[in-house]
């Protein structure tokens, strides 16, 4: 009987560990892009302030014209980050990691999967000389402004 | 016996000042930093919005991937006082750091007063970004 039990537990920790996913996440976030394929770009950073643990970022971009296809968003790009760690995404091949998107404009919905303090911002800046752009800090999607 | 009482007192906040550091402060806060060691600088500008109580800055820049710590610089501001740092010579007090781009953790040691923000700015184009503080315990 306790073997069945243990067995039965662990699968239920198995199980919501692989269903950990997007729709699962405790904190989601928001905050626009702007890119031309060519000297606009938009640069996205997260930053895990825990000092202890880790935590997985999902990253789903939503153009202007009501998403990819069939009208959602992206498929989410995942990745671990661990305390004290930054990552970086861009819209261009030239700032990895690159998330290509057709879309000239839209936003970006991003999700921390157990909710730790994970700083998070976009830089819309273009590459010419002059180099002018913006810094948007996120907004918590589940609360607004 | 009141004298006794009174030097373990003293002692004792001797000890409690000595090891307030970089782990104890209570307020922790962060933003991003670039620079490129010519044109493009951060600045950092941070006020003390007591107006009766002085406070202790720390700063530490860390590299982004992977993090790596640098050493933490210790300010002290009294009430209502600014300070200014930049990544830069010749721009308020130089923090000098290598790498081009990572984040500044700050952190004040008293509380709430210090209010923390940064400019990452383009000399040669005139051009630049604010960016405000996070406050590390809660993320966006």
């Amino acid at each position: 009987m306790r073997v069945v039990a243990f067995v039965a537990g662990a699968m239920l920790l198995l199980y919501s560990f692989a269903h950990a996913d997007w729709y699962s996440a405790k904190t989601h976030g928001v905050f626009p892009y702007w890119q031309t394929g060519g000297v606009w770009l938009t640069i996205m950073v997260f930053v895990n302030c825990s000092d202890e643990t880790s935590d997985t970022v999902y990253v789903r971009m939503l153009d202007s014209g009501g998403g990819g296809p069939g009208g959602f968003p992206l498929p989410p790009t995942v990745v671990e980050i661990a305390p004290g760690e930054m990552r970086v995404f861009s819209t261009s091949p030239s700032v990895p990691l690159w998330i290509p998107v057709m879309s000239g404009y839209g936003y970006t919905l991003f999700a921390i999967e157990h909710g730790s303090p994970v700083a998070a911002f976009s830089a819309c800046v273009s590459l010419s000389p002059e180099g002018p752009g913006y810094v948007v800090p996120a907004y918590n999607l589940d609360e607004g402004f | 016996m009141k004298a006794r009482g009174f030097v373990v007192i003293v002692v004792l906040l001797v000890c409690s000042a000595a090891n307030a550091d970089w782990h104890t402060a209570k307020k922790r806060c962060i933003f991003p930093y670039f620079q490129n060691g010519g044109n493009c600088v951060t600045i950092m500008v941070f006020v003390n919005s007591s107006e009766e109580t002085a406070d202790t800055l720390y700063i530490r820049f860390e590299e982004a991937h992977p993090p790596v710590p640098q050493k933490t610089w210790t300010f002290q501001l009294a009430p209502r006082d600014m300070f200014v740092a930049s990544t830069s010579p010749g721009i308020g007090e130089w923090l000098g750091v290598v790498s081009s781009w990572g984040y500044v953790m700050w952190r004040g040691e008293e509380g709430d007063s210090l209010r923390g923000i940064c400019a990452i700015y383009n000399f040669a184009s005139g051009s630049g970004f604010i960016v405000p503080s996070y406050d590390q315990d809660h993320g966006f």
